[in-house]
């Protein structure tokens, strides 16, 4: 039974859920809590709202996922696309709260100039390299966050992100073009994408 | 205007930064929470469920009662429910009364149905059976309002040949 669940599409998981399976619930919720909770932690910085807007978004799953359409996407971008209002709601509830640092105990302050090329590539150097980008995303305003959160962070191909936006495709583009410009002026006034082309395994390997 | 090597830049470090929280996964508490709160919707529904299907049988049940209590109010003024084969005027001196009758309630009004038994019955009441016919006669039996039958009539060829005139 439970193999069976473990096969089975997001649509018939989130139709045996509305008709009482918990089983399928469990199975839907494992499968999609990463993607919903990353989501929310990379727009909102924080990892208590991420745990909130999780718990939100399945519950909304509960009350209302009668409503999901298959033809308007998939279970996972009908997912979040509730996240990202839970999200935006956050934000706005918090616009005064501009998060600066991260909560969790890795947490480091923004860093200096990050001059990587000739740099030995020790575990710190690549740590403020992430925790610089990560300022740089959530500094962006919400609408060019939420397409380099999906696409960049998330790898959600474009058709699929705007569907989780509810916008055209092309706006999804032009929205990412716009949020790359935007990172890259930040970065590079900070000196943080400076010397790191080139070497996206060190990149990779950060931690 | 981004030059190539930002760009390859940029690229390199949000797979840095993907990278590093990849692994992110809710808390277990968050699951829980969730397991406890569909439980408890399921048990909320199951109940209104419950309570719609007694609301409707509580109806339903009120329904037969008022419309039980208006028949039983009407009745006087229905006709005398027939079958096609009763005879017009029934003698009570015809009718054989049956045991059971005596300790039924006393009889204000009744219904007579005419049925089908064995020839064998005829004994049962003292009557003379001609052997010569296998075939089953035919009876009046009259019910009380109670449902119970009261007494019986025989019915002679004689008799029938009567009624049809």
């Amino acid at each position: 039974m439970q193999t069976d669940l473990d096969d089975a599409e997001d649509d018939d998981l989130l139709e045996r859920m509305l008709r009482g399976d918990e089983a399928a619930l469990l199975v839907l919720y494992r499968r999609r809590q990463g993607g919903v909770y990353r989501f929310a932690l990379r727009m909102s910085g924080s990892e208590a709202a991420a745990e909130d807007v999780t718990q939100e978004v399945f519950l909304t799953l509960m009350r209302e996922g009668g409503r999901y359409d298959r033809s308007r996407g998939s279970v996972a971008t009908y997912l979040y696309g509730i996240a990202r209002n839970h999200v935006l709601r956050w934000l706005d509830r918090n616009r005064s709260d501009v998060p600066l640092a991260q909560e969790s105990s890795n947490a480091c302050p923004v860093p200096g100039p990050l001059i990587a090329s000739d740099d030995p590539l020790g575990a710190v150097t690549r740590r403020e390299v992430v925790e610089a980008v990560r300022q740089a995303v959530l500094a962006l305003p919400p609408r060019y966050r939420e397409v380099i959160v999906l696409c960049e962070l998330e790898e959600m191909d474009y058709q699929a992100a705007a569907d989780v936006l509810g916008c055209a495709l092309g706006t999804v583009r032009s929205r990412l073009h716009r949020a790359r410009a935007l990172l890259t002026d930040k970065l590079r006034s900070s000196g943080a994408i400076t010397g790191w082309a080139g070497k996206p395994d060190a990149a990779r390997c950060a931690t | 205007m981004i030059s190539e090597r930002e760009e390859e830049a940029l690229r390199s470090a949000l797979r840095a930064l993907a990278s590093a929280t990849h692994e992110a996964q809710a808390p277990g508490s968050v699951e829980n929470v969730l397991l406890r709160a569909y439980r408890r919707e399921r048990l909320r529904s199951r109940g209104s469920v419950w309570a719609r299907s007694l609301a409707w049988k509580i109806a339903a049940a009120i329904a037969l009662v008022a419309a039980a209590v208006s028949l039983s109010r009407i009745r006087p003024e229905m006709p005398p429910r027939v079958s096609r084969e009763r005879p017009e005027s029934v003698s009570p001196a015809e009718f054989l009364p049956l045991p059971v009758a005596q300790s039924a309630m006393p009889l204000e009004s009744g219904q007579v149905l005419r049925m089908r038994l064995p020839r064998s019955a005829l004994t049962a009441f003292g009557l003379p059976v001609d052997g010569q016919y296998a075939a089953p006669v035919q009876a009046d039996v009259l019910f009380g309002e109670d449902g119970v039958a009261r007494a019986i009539r025989f019915v002679s060829s004689d008799t029938r040949r009567r009624q049809q005139q």
